[in-house]
């Protein structure tokens, strides 16, 4: 693992990079050298049609799955270049998840599921349980502690996930689509949730396929086939139109 | 049904692994059944089917040569009124046999019965029959032959008037005339027609040297008491010395495999509950898995009973293909594993019979059919949506709670906490095979404790058994052999003898003993060894049978004389199933001044060597004296036998718990493929997950053997103190096989682990964004 100058000052690095998937022999181009560049305290949006890789690239930054070629720094460590375990290691003290499924586990309480990576980092128990406390509290959902996840609602659910992602201080939050599962209401509760830790100094990166949420973020970034073909600073957050022209553009 | 089946043939094809392994464990459990079934059947009634094979004769009488010649007692007999056909009447001669360096004595001479008798005619298992004019063969009892270490071939010798002559074993038999040896003895061999006067065993050197017998089949199989007297009264005085009739030795034969009954009864039943516990943890924890798929087919439009057809016909279909697999297995299995037992009644292979061929195959799809529909009815009630969302079934609140442990530890726990009936079946099925093991272990321990311990009557170390041959040495000269041994420390005679409670016929056996008892250890459980000539130390169950106890005064009748004597002590007697007494010679000797001993046992001063002794008595009796050491004392091999017997069914439970384990965790991790994803996602590295599967495993595991090893302990503990009780022998304090029981610890760890290895290893191997694209 070798830290990169050119890394110094961003979150996340990607160069060249590249996806390709093989099903039934037939070759799959699911990413075709993207080049990506997140600041810390950014929160950045990749928006696109589905099936343009949105999900792809967030799995290889989140270290779930290899790259076929090019290289992806997260806080300037070489990613793509460890194995399994290591990139384990590495992603529950960097990086943190958010799935559109909230995808908790079902048999663990709330406190335990947020609780988990804190005790993967073999932080203290005190300290995590105090942390996690924290969390619940800022999330509105500190009441829900002792309850498991078939008990709450899709908001809930997924502001426990919330807390699970950011237990461990990540130094990027990854999102995948966080309000496809959710009603319009719960949706912009979330939205309002990941913006305010944004402003707090949280480095996020978002995907979606809805302008309104993708207008949460302080630069969307478009993809189609496998590529990043555009991009757009948000001036003001919210402002879903400038997202939605530059979708139209893309599109046209 | 046509949906159906195609949906019963998608899941086929679409899970075969997982279908494999069902139908393995589903395999392994009506192996379990068929070896269960076929040892139920072998164990039970073995005797009377040989009964029926030899067309048995019911009542068994013993004449005197010397008062009745065999033609008309042939004569008298067959013209009894009952009486249907009988055996030929046989001259027995006793006499020794010499197989390699062992001498047998006193072993019973015959010679091959005629064609024309139809009546248990001995049944030859081995070899062939001796041809008149075969002087130089023998038929050998089959059991004793296997005691002896003999078989079809062998040249073996037999002392004659002559000398030692040799005999080459041309068969072995078995008959149900008595029980098998060793509990019966002497049990008869067979010469060639013709060939007893040719060797010079007839005419006898003594006249009790042997006897004459006949038996007899009659037209009520239970009226021999009446055909009895009738031949006492039709036979010349005094030439009917003694009868036995068929039903006796079958409970003589019956007590012979008393031991292995029990044990082995037992043994089916708890491995027929851990075949059920397999095939309920196999088939429910399959059909949970699908609860997800369940959900979907209801959503596309199968009805619940669509729904149960649908899994029925899936595993169904596969639990019947496993049900014929086992009873094959199983039939060989058991062929392998209870062909001593079976040999010993002359019956070479257990095939299963009719049957347990259609109970095997009916109990697995019985108890499948059970477990298919359970879950399947209550998947099947869930609502599809939620079935499709929840998937398998939904933890228990109460089990989930994350122990502060290191991960690995704490996922591992946390998930066998949360699905308590599968970790429960599992540590049954592990906890079954536990408890057989150690009941297999405790058992031998107890055989060898019984074979070398004092105080169950074996022979200390530095004591020697000294047997005479009755007919060509005296008591006298043998006790002067052995006092003119230097190394000897001192002498206990004993003489096999009879006596009888007043007004009853039945005679016991009573071991009558002199010598320095004192200074020998005796398997008394209560009391002391006699010390006077009106002293008496009773066997347990005769203690039990009369209600004796040590200080009572007990009438009995010694040589036709009545006599009272003290109860001094009750002791562990190891044949005639206790029913016998220790009485002084002495009190023989007022009634019977010239009964003689015939079995010394002698306590050698501790630096002597005692093989030297044994020579130097073997010499100087002219090779009449049989001595035997301590050490050479083994075990009987029905015993062995029986040992290797649980040995290996506990070993073939062990086998299918864990293929039970292996399976019950395939398919968890199959289940908890999203949640191992995730554990995953949120930085659990591919080991910690394996670690995890592993440590979840090893706590069932656990568990199954902090329950299996005191149950095993307790169970076999009451098991061998009843059969003993019940044999007797007395009240047993099984000893504990420490050494054994230890093993056992990590041996049952290791199989946890090697069953749980490959489905561990797939846990860790989990695609994050596989199993997340799919859900």
């Amino acid at each position: 693992m070798r830290r990169t100058t050119e890394s110094q000052g961003s979150c996340l690095e990607t160069r060249d990079l590249r996806k390709t998937y093989h099903a039934n022999g037939v070759a799959v181009e699911a990413l075709r050298g993207v080049d990506l560049r997140v600041g810390a305290g950014e929160f950045v949006a990749v928006m696109g049609p589905s099936g343009c890789g949105k999900s792809t690239l967030l799995h290889v930054l989140g270290g779930l799955d290899r790259p076929t070629a090019g290289e992806v720094t997260v806080a300037g460590r070489r990613m793509d270049n460890l194995n399994e375990s290591a990139r384990a290691v590495l992603r529950r003290k960097t990086i943190g998840f958010v799935f559109q499924a909230y995808n908790l586990i079902p048999n663990l309480t709330v406190a335990d599921n947020v609780d988990l990576p804190g005790l993967l980092l073999a932080q203290r128990p005190a300290e995590v349980a105090q942390r996690r406390q924290e969390l619940l509290r800022a999330l509105g959902i500190a009441d829900k502690a002792r309850s498991f996840p078939g008990e709450l609602s899709g908001g809930e659910q997924q502001r426990v996930a919330i807390a699970r992602a950011l237990i461990n201080h990540p130094t990027i939050l990854l999102v995948d689509e966080p309000t496809g599962n959710l009603d319009s209401r719960s949706g912009g509760e979330v939205m309002a949730l990941l913006r305010r830790f944004h402003t707090e100094g949280q480095t996020t990166v978002l995907v979606t396929h809805d302008p309104k949420v993708a207008s949460f973020a302080g630069r969307v970034i478009f993809m189609r086939d496998g590529q990043l073909v555009d991009e757009v600073q948000m001036t003001a957050p919210g402002d879903a139109a400038t997202v939605l022209s530059g979708l139209v553009q893309l599109e046209v | 049904m046509r949906a159906i089946i195609r949906q019963a043939k998608a899941n086929l094809r679409s899970r075969r692994l997982q279908s494999a392994f069902t139908l393995l464990t589903l395999a392994a459990a009506a192996t379990l059944l068929t070896v269960s079934l076929c040892t139920l059947r072998t164990a039970q009634g073995a005797y009377g089917r040989l009964f029926e094979r030899t067309n048995g004769a019911h009542v068994w009488l013993r004449l005197r040569p010397d008062r009745v010649t065999a033609d008309d007692a042939g004569s008298i007999l067959s013209d009894l009124p009952g009486v249907e056909a009988t055996t030929a009447v046989m001259r027995g001669v006793r006499t020794d046999l010499f197989v390699g360096e062992e001498r047998q004595r006193g072993e019973l001479m015959r010679e091959w019965p005629d064609e024309t008798v139809a009546v248990a005619r001995p049944l030859v298992v081995a070899g062939r029959t001796p041809q008149p004019g075969e002087s130089d063969v023998i038929v050998l009892d089959r059991n004793a032959a296997v005691a002896y270490g003999a078989e079809v071939g062998d040249v073996i010798g037999i002392l004659t008037p002559e000398g030692r002559r040799s005999l080459t074993v041309v068969g072995l038999s078995v008959s149900a005339e008595l029980c098998p040896y060793p509990s019966c003895f002497p049990v008869p061999h067979y010469l060639a027609p013709g060939a007893m006067a040719e060797i010079g065993l007839l005419p006898t050197p003594e006249p009790d040297m042997g006897d004459l017998a006949v038996g007899l089949r009659l037209r009520d199989p239970s009226g021999w008491e009446p055909v009895v007297r009738a031949a006492e009264r039709a036979l010349p005085t005094g030439a009917l010395t003694g009868w036995f009739d068929w039903q006796e030795m079958q409970g003589y034969a019956d007590s012979t495999i008393q031991y292995a009954r029990i044990l082995l009864v037992t043994f089916s039943v708890v491995a027929g509950l851990a075949a059920g516990f397999l095939i309920a943890n196999t088939v429910s924890g399959a059909i949970l898995g699908q609860t997800r798929q369940i959900g979907l087919l209801k959503a596309v439009g199968f009805t619940r009973q669509q729904l149960a057809l649908t899994y029925l016909a899936e595993y169904l279909g596969v639990a019947l293909i496993a049900s014929l697999v086992g009873l094959v297995g199983g039939g060989l299995l058991a062929s392998l594993a209870l062909r001593d037992l079976a040999a010993q009644f002359g019956e070479a292979l257990v095939w299963p019979p009719l049957w347990v061929a259609l109970v095997t195959p009916l109990s697995t799809l019985l108890v499948a059919a059970l477990f298919i529909l359970l879950p399947v009815i209550r998947a099947a009630r869930l609502n599809a949506i939620t079935a499709i969302r929840t998937g398998v079934e939904r933890p228990r609140r109460r089990a989930a709670r994350l122990p502060r442990l290191l991960p690995p530890l704490a996922i591992g726990i946390s998930e066998t906490l949360s699905r308590p009936l599968r970790s429960v079946l599992v540590a049954v099925t592990l906890g079954t095979a536990v408890v057989t093991l150690t009941a297999a272990l405790t058992l031998g321990a107890t055989f060898r404790a019984i074979m070398s311990d004092p105080r169950m009557g074996a022979i200390r170390d530095g004591e020697l058994v000294v047997a005479r041959s009755p007919y060509y040495l005296g008591d006298q000269e043998v006790r002067e052999l052995i006092a003119a041994q230097p190394e000897v420390a001192a002498v206990y005679t004993e003489l096999w003898g009879s006596f009888q409670f007043p007004g009853e016929e039945e005679g016991l056996n009573a071991r009558y003993r002199d010598g320095d008892l004192a200074a020998f250890q005796f398997a008394l459980i209560e009391g002391r060894m006699i010390e006077s000539a009106d002293e008496v130390v009773v066997g347990y169950a005769l203690a039990e049978e009369h209600s004796l106890q040590v200080g009572d005064s007990l009438d009995i009748v010694v040589a036709g004389e009545p006599v009272t004597v003290r109860v001094v002590g009750i002791y562990r007697e190891s044949t005639n199933r206790g029913r016998m007494a220790v009485l002084p010679l002495d009190l023989l000797h007022r009634f019977q001044p010239d009964a003689e001993a015939s079995l010394y046992v002698v306590r050698l001063h501790p630096d002597a060597d005692r093989r030297a002794v044994d020579a130097a008595l073997t010499s100087a009796s002219a090779y009449h004296l049989e001595v035997t050491l301590a050490e050479e004392l083994e075990m009987p091999d029905w015993l062995l036998s029986l040992e290797d017997t649980m040995l290996i069914l506990s070993l073939l439970l062990t086998g299918m718990a864990a293929v039970g384990t292996f399976s019950s965790v395939w398919m968890s991790v199959r289940e908890r493929n999203r949640e191992l994803a995730l554990l995953k996602a949120v930085g659990v590295t591919p080991g910690q997950v394996t670690l995890s599967v592993l440590v979840g495993t090893v706590l069932v595991a656990l568990v199954g053997y902090a329950v299996g090893l005191p149950a095993g302990i307790v169970g076999i503990g009451l098991l061998m103190d009843m059969v003993t009780r019940g044999m007797g022998f007395g009240p047993l304090q099984a000893p504990v096989n420490q050494l054994g029981l230890a093993l056992l610890l990590p041996g049952v760890l290791l199989v946890s682990i090697i069953s749980a290895a490959l489905p561990a290893r797939r846990a860790g191997r989990v695609s994050v964004v596989q199993a997340l694209r799919y859900e």
